[in-house]
């Protein structure tokens, strides 16, 4: 018998992201200074890095999935404006699905040259968005997130009685 | 100005234990939405939900099983005092948990007249509990009622729908 509508809710959570160290630079890029402020050891001149840990905050609930990810889409496209994704998380495996050879296809593949080198740092991940960030168009902004797929802010889970 | 609904939800969240340089210290906080609501704003430690249940009863039953998995081979007398005072590990009297362990066929620490320990609690879990099998040693374990690394904790969540 098929479950009843109201027995079960679709629930926005905000993915949890520990501090776990900064990136010295040298100047903070303009559209960092937000991120710049999330430092809790701020120095002016150092950004935070952050690690995903284990928790799910609860946000909103509601009994229409469609609802639910239309929250969870909004809010993780404006925790995405004002970051660098390749903060959140230190290696490639932390960022994407994709290993290191099919996310620089993937950047290739929308018009991206990615960092030369074969063993590319997090540094260098993370040096080359602030370069490009400004002059990135929307369908390349939406392809670096669809490529960063594990850099999310929000997801939504089910809940069932 | 119609009330915004809200329903309550189970989290399964950390126990935080703060480590002092000698063992494990609880910190008796939850997650506080005012305090560790904001993005990135956690430290490794902080209580945080992990997952969240429309039933008390789903919630106790992951909390279990992650209280089982977090427990691994770790010894829960290194979680709450020096290992030598029951009562920081659990509610049972000292009469109540050799009882217990009688029951259980482990062999059980030699307690004085005012229930400390004579031996270190840390070498009695050592010697008589680490090598059992996981479902007598995680009976033990239930026991020590006051070593634990999750609770369930009810929040209201707004919803729409």
């Amino acid at each position: 018998m098929a479950r009843r509508k109201k027995d079960r809710l679709y629930l926005v959570e905000r993915v949890v992201w520990n501090f776990i160290g900064m990136r010295e630079v040298k100047v903070v890029p303009t559209y960092l200074a937000q991120m710049a402020k999330l430092n809790p050891l701020t120095s002016g001149r150092s950004l935070p890095v952050f690690g995903r840990g284990e928790g799910l905050v609860p946000v909103k609930a509601f009994r229409d999935r469609a609802d639910a990810d239309a929250l969870r889409d909004n809010l993780d496209q404006a925790a995405w404006a004002g970051i660098n994704p390749f903060h959140y998380g230190s290696q490639v495996r932390d960022w994407s699905s994709f290993d290191e050879g099919r996310l620089r296809d993937w950047l290739l593949d929308h018009g991206l040259e990615p960092p030369a080198g074969k063993k590319v740092t997090p540094t260098r991940w993370r040096e080359w968005y602030d370069q490009r960030h400004e002059a990135l168009d929307e369908f390349q902004r939406r392809a670096i997130r669809q490529g960063l797929d594990r850099v999310v802010f929000y997801q939504v889970s089910e809940l069932a009685e | 100005m119609t009330a915004k609904r809200q329903v309550t939800v189970y989290t399964v969240q950390t126990v935080a234990w703060e480590y002092n340089d000698e063992y494990f210290d609880r910190d008796d906080r939850t997650f506080d939405p005012k305090l560790h609501g904001q993005a990135d704003s956690n430290y490794l430690s902080d209580p945080v939900p992990v997952q969240s249940f429309l039933t008390r009863r789903k919630a106790e039953a992951h909390r279990r099983a992650m209280e089982r998995e977090r427990r691994a081979d770790r010894n829960p007398f290194q979680y709450g005092g020096y290992g030598d005072d029951l009562t920081q590990y659990s509610t049972h009297s000292a009469q109540a948990f050799t009882e217990r362990m009688q029951i259980l066929g482990v062999e059980p620490p030699e307690f004085d007249r005012r229930g400390q320990c004579e031996e270190s609690l840390w070498n009695w879990w050592a010697e008589q509990c680490q090598g059992l099998d996981d479902d007598l040693r995680n009976a033990v374990w239930d026991a020590l009622d006051l070593v634990i690394f999750y609770q369930v904790v009810p929040m209201r969540v707004e919803v729409e729908g």
